[in-house]
């Protein structure tokens, strides 16, 4: 090789005369053209996949309330952290999750530690919760300090089990990254299976400012879920609803709900159900977040908090608080080109507009915590999935409600589902599980 | 609405596939092997697709697909930790002269990821200041001082290249 390098010239000079070989590197065009082949193949079999996927879940309900409580951290809480060293800035991250607390209380906190760094960045996950359905991870991200960007964010968390197959979940959330000091930014990632969990071995990877870090790690489940089978049926004036099953695990719970079908009413969610222990106190409520979804056979699966680790003697499930809207007619139909709403089941919504590629529309209320506004399909019936950020914030007594659609008004009438709505049936019930 | 869809996808995918040539430049650059090179493209585009929401503009495609690939070839590099083979090189092709430039690239190669990037997009992919600025969102005073602190490391890893090969050429 004539390792010749032209002397004298600086280094802008040496890397203007390298990109000028580069630019006569020979192309090997029709190779080029097999691989972005081979690629958009890649892409139409993923889009294929996800689709069925999509269908899986019916429904999804999000709740947004803010908790006005005062922290508690017991003492059993703050020993055991003290105990996980450099773990202090966890008490941040849970201190809304009694679930979690309880959990590390119960030294259930299967501690990690392991640290991917990539340039100026470092990811670490410090800890993991886990059951046979969840796992509640808890990372921190480090900056070096001369960073030329902005606050990181995390990208396409991914969890990938031995087998290098990806796990599979049926839902997954974070929350935001808190600092926690200088440079250093705390958070947690939540997923939840529908199958059991088998594997111990994970790699957890995620891309901060487009550097991939790939985080393995071992969390082993230990503890068993509890699940009763109930079957109860319930009336609510002339409709009928059966709970079914309940299943307790130590990152959440699960009630499985089904409703006969000819009920008057869709029931959309009930606000209040909680457990209620043996001193009538309430042992698990509904949390901030997903909290429930739908199945493919038209049952509602609902979410609560865990408290797995504190065993009660006894417990109830009540509820009295109902969402619902007449059968049938759980949709708004909105006219783009106008502006109008064609169909609103009770007339709760309001002033509608379309522009910017999104709808604006006000609630009547501004005290409703749950985004009623679900998924969105044109006038063939085809769902506009194109849909990806909806806000939702009071004004004068009312709510205002934004959700991006990559519709144009010549898409004629649009119909979105209604995933929660401001009209309620109250009616107390009870039903003892043990 | 699903055809529209379809025919936006599409749109993409032909945009990108105007710049496998310059994709897979990059990619050589890094790898010096055509099989490896081709796979780079084809993963790369792969990904650009999957993440294609995430690109703000249409006029940033190019750099944002670059991007991309310094980032997967850097990746694959670190995790291989491995000895570049160098392909059986016609001496009187162009490939002859890019084996020139093996030192330089190897001085590049001991940069951080990000001065990596700035390295390749300003010089290998002639990316201007005024360009960098709008794409990074950050000052171009600040990047002028970051190029030049890096080219002055350059300088430095070329030296001691040449201190360590000291009866070397010329």
């Amino acid at each position: 090789m004539k390792g010749v390098n032209p002397m004298g010239q600086n280094e802008e000079g040496k890397l203007e005369k390298w990109r000028e070989d580069y630019q006569d590197l020979p192309i090997p065009d029709q190779d080029l053209s097999d691989s972005v082949r081979k690629a958009t193949h890649q892409v139409e079999l993923r889009q294929r996949r996800q689709r069925k996927s999509l269908l899986s879940v019916a429904v999804v309900a999000i709740v947004c309330m803010i908790f006005v409580t005062t922290i508690n951290v017991s003492p059993t809480f703050a020993q055991q952290i003290g105990k996980i060293p450099g773990m202090s800035h966890l008490v941040e991250l849970v201190k809304f999750n009694k679930g979690h607390q309880l959990a590390i209380e119960h030294d259930y906190f299967e501690e990690i530690n392991e640290t991917v760094s990539q340039g100026d960045v470092s990811f670490t996950i410090d800890g993991v919760i886990r059951d046979q359905y969840g796992m509640a991870i808890f990372y921190t991200v480090e900056l070096e300090e001369d960073d030329l960007f902005r606050t990181p964010t995390l990208n396409e968390a991914k969890i990938f089990k031995s087998d290098q197959s990806e796990l599979q979940y049926t839902s997954y959330s974070f929350g935001g990254l808190n600092e926690s000091s200088n440079g250093s930014y705390s958070g947690t990632a939540e997923i939840f299976t529908d199958e059991p969990i088998e594997e111990t071995e994970f790699v957890f990877e995620t891309e901060i400012r487009d550097e991939k870090f790939e985080v393995p790690f071992v969390a082993e489940n230990q503890a068993e879920p509890v699940t009763y089978h109930l079957q109860e049926s319930i009336s609510i004036n002339d409709d009928e609803m059966i709970i079914e099953e309940i299943a307790i695990t130590p990152l959440r719970t699960e009630i499985i709900i089904d409703y006969a079908t000819d009920n008057d009413w869709e029931y959309l969610n009930i606000e209040d159900l909680r457990l209620v222990n043996e001193h009538g106190e309430t042992w698990a409520s509904i949390t901030n977040g997903i909290s429930g979804s739908g199945t493919t056979d038209g049952k509602d699966i609902h979410y609560l908090q865990s408290h797995y680790f504190d065993e009660p003697e006894s417990l109830t499930l009540e509820f009295s608080k109902f969402q619902a809207v007449p059968k049938g007619l759980d949709y708004l139909e909105l006219d783009l080109e106008n502006d109008e709403i064609l169909h609103d089941p009770l007339d709760k919504f309001s002033d509608f507009t379309f522009r910017n590629g999104g709808i604006e529309i006000y609630l009547d209320t501004e005290d409703f915590h749950y985004y009623p506004l679900g998924r969105a399909y044109d006038s063939e019936g085809e769902e506009i999935d194109d849909h990806y950020s909806s806000s939702m914030s009071p004004e004068n007594g009312r709510s205002r409600l934004y959700y991006s659609l990559n519709a144009e008004s010549s898409d004629l009438p649009i119909t979105v589902e209604l995933n929660a709505y401001p009209h309620w049936i109250d009616d107390f019930n009870q039903v003892t599980i043990e | 609405m699903w055809l529209r869809k379809k025919q936006e996808d599409d749109a993409f995918v032909e945009q990108i596939q105007s710049y496998q040539a310059d994709l897979y430049r990059t990619a050589y650059a890094f790898l010096k092997n055509k099989d490896e090179a081709l796979d780079a493209v084809q993963e790369v585009i792969y990904r650009a697709y999957r993440k294609r929401k995430q690109l703000k503009q249409q006029k940033y495609t190019k750099t944002w697909v670059i991007r991309i690939m310094i980032n997967y070839c850097q990746d694959l590099l670190r995790k291989q930790k491995r000895v570049i083979y160098m392909e059986n090189v016609d001496s009187t092709s162009n490939q002859a002269n890019i084996i020139q430039h093996l030192s330089l690239e190897m001085a590049i190669e001991k940069l951080s990821n990000s001065e990596q990037e700035l390295i390749f997009l300003k010089y290998f992919h002639g990316l201007t200041y005024p360009e960098l600025s709008e794409y990074f969102q950050v000052p171009q005073g600040t990047l002028k001082t970051r190029v030049h602190t890096t080219l002055k490391k350059l300088r430095y890893e070329l030296m001691e290249d040449e201190r360590g090969e000291s009866n070397g050429a010329k």
